[in-house]
């Protein structure tokens, strides 16, 4: 059997008995995955990268302790969700701490982090909708992830989860109209 | 005509309801209900619109992983040995300190027993010998 379509369970089984390539598996088979949540958060690709790679690197180290309740994924996106927040937290403390001196410097970082008006549509409308409500969408229209996982990843209840997802339908529907407006 | 809650056709669209007796509802509803129909339809786009939402691939990610695990594997390493040799350095001090410390007190007690010593000789040979003196002074002027 391929080490492709060995199931996470057992690429994680493998890597704890010290097999490194089950772990390069679980990596390749989740970079995007988890890439693509981070980047939800940071809207700022290289920062999504950084970020990423930290979480891999605290997933390499903590696995052991992965107590297998939930599912490997639903793990990972939450170490990814959380890992996310204070990035953003630590990252907008620097931000404050930044002095009169260097308020341009501070504008020029904002210019870069701003969306270029040739980013895609979907991006666009995504990161125009609050945090928790563009995370449940893309987990549940991207990463195909059930009400259930989402309010675990979340940790929130399904029923919120249920809300979420219908709000974020609904703002991207005046949004897309906003845009066709434009 | 009653149409059906935006929340429950959001949940529909996603799969997310149980009771087949609620999916039936709802199919029969849309086959009839051209508002209810021109919803689903725009939840349906927007979830094809958001399969476009995608970050570009890094095909070297793993490749920068592998450096920045080595990285950190090597700082923990470097700070494992730091703290190694730092608390060797501590034991070292302890005991250097300690057996300074003990040689001292020993010291300290065998002088203080070699100078009573001494002291207690002393004194008893003078005050013998003034005693000596005293008592052959006595003699004479008693002669």
């Amino acid at each position: 059997m391929e080490k492709n379509n060995l199931n996470d369970e057992i690429l994680i089984e493998n890597f704890l008995k010290g097999d490194e390539y089950s772990f390069r598996m679980l990596f390749e088979r989740y970079y995007d995955n988890v890439n693509r949540i981070v980047y939800s958060y940071t809207k700022n690709y290289d920062d999504a990268k950084d970020v990423t790679q930290e979480i891999f690197l605290k997933v390499y180290e903590s696995l052991k302790s992965f107590k297998k309740k939930s599912k490997f994924s639903t793990w990972l996106y939450r170490v990814s969700v959380n890992m996310s927040i204070s990035f953003l937290r630590k990252k907008s403390k620097e931000k404050n701490l930044f002095s009169l001196e260097e308020v341009g410097d501070l504008e020029e970082k904002f210019e870069e982090d701003k969306p270029s008006y040739d980013r895609n549509l979907a991006e666009k409308i995504l990161f125009e909708l609050p945090e928790k409500q563009r995370l449940a969408f893309i987990l549940s229209q991207k990463e195909g992830k059930r009400y259930k996982e989402i309010a675990e990843i979340l940790n929130v209840s399904e029923k919120a989860v249920e809300a979420l997802v219908y709000r974020a339908r609904e703002n991207i529907k005046i949004l897309l109209e906003k845009n066709k407006s434009m | 005509m009653k149409h059906i809650e935006k929340i429950l056709l959001s949940k529909y669209v996603d799969g997310e309801i149980e009771k087949e007796e609620t999916k039936k509802m709802i199919e029969d509803h849309l086959k009839v209900c051209n508002y209810c129909k021109d919803a689903y339809n725009s939840y349906i786009n927007i979830n094809s619109l958001i399969k476009n939402y995608d970050v570009k691939s890094d095909e070297n990610a793993y490749l920068a992983f592998v450096e920045k695990k080595v990285n950190f594997l090597n700082s923990k390493k470097s700070n494992f040995k730091f703290s190694l040799s730092f608390g060797i350095a501590l034991v070292l001090i302890f005991l250097f300190s300690f057996s300074l410390t003990l040689f001292t007190t020993k010291r300290s007690i065998s002088t203080t027993n070699k100078v009573s010593t001494t002291v207690v000789d002393k004194s008893f040979s003078n005050l013998f010998s003034e005693d000596y003196t005293s008592v052959v002074s006595t003699v004479n002027f008693g002669r």
